[in-house]
């Protein structure tokens, strides 16, 4: 396999793009290494525990203390508090957007506001969560940074 | 000047002049004994208190929607505006149109306030909408 590097300081973010005509050991190995990166959750359903990527995720619910992550169409309890995960998260897409949910921004439809000025995030699975007054700005201000452009 | 330079300055002003405005209007009511001008002025720093005293009970709503929370929070503030007239009727006699004078005054920055309220609601969601959009756009490349 022909490898080849490009150093350039102007790029926002490291990117890797892969060529292949086949997948192999070999590419399957490097794929490995360079998800490690990404944090995963252990999932828990019926007492059976299952990692679930972070990609995966729709958004992150509390319920009377217990986590929960919710996915396209199923629910797992996770470990860890919404504030530990709020901060782990943070550089993965992540936001707190009020008091018992972080939302996966790459699994956000759209954001709109309703008559009564409340403001709600449409996932692509159609649910719908609450942006409370306090998170408003905080999720601006995140979206501004993760967007990682200086100007308007 | 930084920004928040500006920010406290402009506090500084404002408490002065609150502060001076009341003081000489009320050194001058004491001296030529006609206390109307000090009254007019001490109703409008009420008023003012009871405002922004008002519009800070916001966290405390959280949990309502916005226009619910506007709404609570000007009927709470003109009941309070009412209830300083009343009790101000205690002391000097009110003009008849006191309480429709107070009424509006406190309906027109409420309204003025919400429609502010509303079109920033309005701005941030176009806002939030492009930058996901484009973050999106981006982690898809």
């Amino acid at each position: 396999m022909r490898v080849r590097l490009f150093q350039k300081e102007t790029l926002t973010e490291d990117r890797m793009d892969i060529y292949y005509r086949k997948m192999t050991e070999q590419i399957e190995t490097v794929l490995h290494i360079v998800k490690r990166d990404r944090p995963q959750l252990y999932g828990t359903e019926e007492g059976e525990k299952i990692i679930l990527s972070i990609d995966q995720v729709y958004y992150i619910d509390t319920v009377d203390k217990k986590t929960f992550a919710y996915l396209k169409d199923k629910v797992y309890q996770i470990q860890g508090s919404l504030s530990f995960l709020e901060k782990s998260l943070e550089d993965h897409g992540f936001c707190r957007i009020n008091k018992s949910n972080i939302v996966n921004i790459y699994r956000i439809h759209k954001v709109k506001s309703e008559v009564n000025m409340r403001m709600k995030v449409i996932l692509d699975n159609q649910e719908e969560l609450v942006i409370s007054r306090y998170y408003r700005k905080i999720f601006q201000n995140y979206l501004t940074a993760m967007r990682g452009v200086l100007h308007e | 000047m930084s920004k928040i330079k500006i920010k406290d300055i402009l506090v500084v002003i404002c408490v002065c002049y609150t502060i001076i405005s009341l003081g000489t209007v009320l050194f001058d009511s004491i001296i030529y004994n006609s206390y109307q001008g000090f009254l007019d002025l001490f109703y409008k720093f009420i008023w003012t208190v009871i405002g922004v005293c008002t519009i800070f009970t916001h966290p405390l709503l959280e949990r309502l929607s916005p226009l619910v929370m506007i709404i609570l929070q000007y009927i709470a503030a003109l009941l309070l505006v009412f209830l300083s007239l009343w009790i101000g009727g205690f002391f000097e006699e009110l003009h008849e149109a006191a309480y429709y004078d107070g009424f509006r005054s406190f309906t027109i920055i409420y309204v003025i306030f919400a429609i502010y309220y509303y079109i920033k609601v309005f701005i941030d969601v176009r806002k939030q909408n492009r930058l996901l959009r484009e973050i999106q756009a981006v982690e898809k490349q």
